[in-house]
């Protein structure tokens, strides 16, 4: 655990600009490790070989037998922001994510890590009237933080064909907002601060099946949430302007809901070719926050990813042809929806694999350039260039305690 | 930061103005004003419509004059003089009788208050029925400085023989208090306004005479009043028979404002304050949503028609005390740094809608939340300050009707999140 306490800093220092992450819990990540990535972000009905597959708890349970491995990832964000009339850029810079990944038997494997949740951070003015008079005053909503996942998954293997996954997670940290009220004749200044200490468990299931024609090799997989309530430390304090507490709260509170999701993935490996194509679904329209104006959509997301090893692994080869190559796709139509237009995002991705120490570990490079949002009426886009590096590294660990 | 349209979120907060707490006024006549404080002397009567006929009696002891007198000095006259204050009541424009009485019972404080030694508008002190001198006068108090009226020669004589034979009575200020106790200025039958006039040094009898010698002398003697040593004081009494006012007969006993036309009362010397009572006050506590009260306001109104269209005619300091079930005064309500709390005065000129007093009462509203209950028994009495009351007959009436414009206003400012 103090581990965890010690980790979780580098994984909060992820920073969103987004002034979307007002809603909900801040900006759900997609998750996904150093391949997945490359992909578009699919691979739900893909699995663990040589690197881990966090998409599909069930994954764990394909991982090459006797393994133990060891992910982590590096993210660099170059971001731009703009509406009809600003716009903003910057860079930022974290740890991603770390799991290890190990097999317990031949049919049995499990894994626990780290990840990114969801994050937050917006300013957003509101102008409201007071009731009862003819006046206006200014709410200046800034938001921060995000929500840290820990997680330990395990799966195993039910037929030679079928593996199922429980995924149980900690979801911990904090979700910040300071509401600063500008003063006038009539208003106080004041700042009103509402945090959220998340402090709650959360359960996603997987499945996923295999099967061959001829030489091609299929597979499927099916993840599922179900809606939960995130337990958290709910903490309300207003502050005059001399930065005095007037008044405060603190309570526990299940308010934050991760709507219901579910996944579905159809892989296809052939040769030196491995095809991903999924499909997500969150049911966002059952949720409600006081926050929103208006009705969440419920969200869809389609990816898709091919990974290509075009040359046969040689230990001769010079080094590109012992690389893998992946390219993908992926588009969502989101759940925020205003004035009847759904937000949705476009993201493109490239990456590479390249093998370390022999073809033990792997190194995963990839760039994914994408847009969300919209420039148009009162909306927001956002453009950004996302930079990944991954870690998968692999240690004959098991075997040797073996032979001790 | 890049903004998102405000539209799309809703406010967590709300700032919002609650008036419906409703205030209830009331018209309360205490007991005794001390006037022997004030800085002015009330003499005359007139009528009105709400406080009936009002009839002020200036009383005021004189000092003895210090300079040697001549043997052979001739008497010539002797007056009372004093300064117009500038304030009338009533109507000036008619002419108005002034009597000045020798006063027979000494103007002192009552053994009986040993708290307070005071004098007020409803002692009583007898003077010689039989004036020393009158005036008829149509009064110019803007325009004259100065109201002289003549006095009989007989006391003129006296006080000179008394000067002249260097008598007991002039030996000391307590020895001649006691054989002079003082002037009274008495309306007479004839009588249309109320005058004020100052009660300091200005206000004198002199005694003239003149010494023969080469040349007529002239002399002046002036037996002043001194605000430091001597005493003075207003009786102001009214009779209110036939106004609504005749209700209001013990300080224990407040009057509705439904019982008084809708209205409330104020006035100076008489002693009528408006109390103010806050029957749904308790339902503050009931709000459910997180709030922070940061401001309470009273919002109370002059009655159009009361006052002509003159900013003058409204006092300009009004303050609130605290009082209890008996309408006691208890003390005046102070402001957050702990100063004595005034109301503001906003007038209107060109429409009586906003002429107003507001009073910021947050941290009266405070301390009466502070314990979690409020005691219905508690309210305010809106006065005129300590230092006016006795010596002015100014004079408002609260507009208690139930219009939304009219009617006086607790507001309450909330600051309601979540």
């Amino acid at each position: 655990m103090l581990f965890l306490i010690s980790v979780s800093p580098l994984l909060n220092a992820q920073n969103t600009v987004s002034p979307y992450s007002i809603f909900g819990p801040g900006e759900i990540q997609n998750g996904g490790f150093g391949s997945n990535l490359g992909m578009g972000g699919a691979g739900i009905a893909l699995e663990s070989n040589n690197s881990l597959n966090a998409l599909n708890p069930a994954s764990f349970a394909g991982m090459d037998s006797l393994k133990l491995i060891f992910e982590f990832g590096l993210q660099g964000k170059m971001y731009n922001i703009s509406n009809s009339n600003q716009s903003l850029s910057g860079f930022e810079a974290n740890l991603a994510y770390f799991a290890l990944g190990f097999k317990y038997t031949s049919w049995m494997a499990g894994s626990f890590g780290m990840t990114p949740f969801s994050s937050v951070g917006y300013s957003i003015n509101r102008v409201n009237y007071i009731e009862g008079m003819n006046e206006q005053y200014t709410s200046n909503y800034v938001g921060s933080g995000g929500i840290t996942r820990f997680y330990f998954a395990n799966a195993i293997k039910l037929l030679r064909k079928l593996s199922i996954g429980i995924n149980t997670s900690y979801l911990f940290g904090p979700l910040v907002q300071e509401e600063y009220i500008t003063g006038s004749s009539i208003v106080p200044e004041m700042m009103i601060e509402r945090k959220d200490y998340l402090r709650s468990f959360y359960f996603d299931f997987g499945l996923q099946y295999q099967f061959n024609i001829a030489r091609t090799e299929y597979s499927l997989g099916l993840t599922y949430a179900p809606e939960q309530s995130l337990n958290s430390k709910h903490i309300v304090t207003a502050y005059d302007s001399d930065y005095s507490i007037i008044q405060g709260e603190e309570y526990n509170s299940d308010h934050l809901v991760i709507p219901q999701i579910i996944g579905t993935g159809i892989g296809i490996t052939r040769e030196r070719a491995k095809l991903a194509i999924d499909y997500t679904f969150q049911q966002w329209s059952e949720v409600e926050y006081p926050i929103q104006a208006d009705q969440f959509a419920n969200s869809h997301r389609f990816a898709v990813g091919l990974e290509l090893t075009p040359w046969e692994h040689r230990a001769i080869n010079p080094g590109y042809k012992n690389w893998t190559y992946r390219i993908g796709y992926n588009h969502e139509s989101s759940y925020l929806k205003f004035d009847n237009k759904t937000l949705s995002s476009n993201e493109f991705t490239i990456g590479a694999g390249i093998p370390l120490y022999g073809a033990i570990s792997n190194m995963d490079l990839s760039i994914s350039g994408g847009t969300f949002g919209s420039t148009s009426g009162h909306f927001t886009k956002e453009r950004y260039l996302m930079f990944n590096l991954g870690f998968s590294l692999n240690e004959m660990a098991f075997i040797k305690r073996v032979i001790d | 930061m890049v903004s998102l349209g405000d539209n799309y979120i809703n406010n967590q907060t709300n700032v919002a103005l609650i008036d419906t707490i409703s205030v209830q006024l009331s018209t309360v006549k205490i007991d005794s004003i001390p006037t022997s404080e004030s800085e002015y002397l009330l003499c005359g009567s007139y009528t009105d419509s709400d406080f009936g006929n009002v009839a002020a009696t200036a009383y005021a002891q004189i000092g003895m004059p210090t300079a040697e007198i001549d043997d052979d000095e001739i008497f010539d006259s002797i007056v009372v003089c004093m300064h117009y204050s500038g304030m009338s009541y009533g109507d000036t424009l008619l002419p108005q009788t002034i009597q000045a009485h020798r006063v027979i019972d000494d103007i002192e404080p009552s053994d009986d208050y040993d708290a307070e030694p005071y004098l007020y508008n409803t002692t009583d002190k007898r003077y010689n029925l039989l004036p020393l001198g009158s005036i008829t006068i149509v009064p110019k108090p803007n325009f004259h400085d100065t109201l002289t009226i003549r006095l009989s020669d007989e006391l003129g004589l006296e006080f000179l023989s008394y000067l002249r034979d260097e008598d007991d009575e002039f030996d000391s200020t307590t020895e001649f208090l006691d054989y002079f106790k003082g002037i009274a200025l008495v309306a007479g039958n004839e009588n249309n306004s109320v005058l004020g006039f100052n009660a300091d040094t200005s206000f004198q009898i002199r005694l003239y005479t003149h010494l023969v010698e080469a040349t007529k002398v002239n002399k002046t003697y002036s037996f002043k009043y001194e605000s430091a040593s001597l005493n003075h004081y207003n009786k102001v009494l009214n009779n209110v028979s036939g106004t609504y006012l005749e209700q209001a007969v013990t300080q224990r006993e407040e009057i509705p404002s439904a019982e008084t036309n809708n209205c409330s009362f104020l006035q100076g010397s008489l002693g009528y304050t408006t109390r103010l009572d806050f029957p749904g006050i308790s339902k503050i506590f009931e709000v459910e949503y997180k709030n922070i009260l940061y401001k309470a306001e009273l919002v109370l109104k002059p009655m159009p028609g009361t006052y002509s269209n003159n900013q003058e005619e409204l006092p300009p300091d009004l303050l609130l005390y605290y009082t209890d079930k008996k309408n006691n005064v208890v003390s005046a309500v102070s402001d957050a740094d702990g100063n004595t709390l005034y109301g503001t005065m906003y007038y209107d000129e060109f429409y009586n809608e906003y002429t107003q007093y507001v009073f910021d009462i947050t941290e009266y509203i405070y301390e009466e939340l502070s314990d979690g209950y409020v005691d219905p028994e508690d309210g305010l009495l809106v006065m005129l300050p300590e230092a006016d009351y006795g010596g002015t007959l100014d004079n408002l009436v609260f507009d208690g009707r139930s219009l939304a414009n009219y009617r006086p206003k607790l507001k309450l400012y909330y600051v309601f999140y979540e």
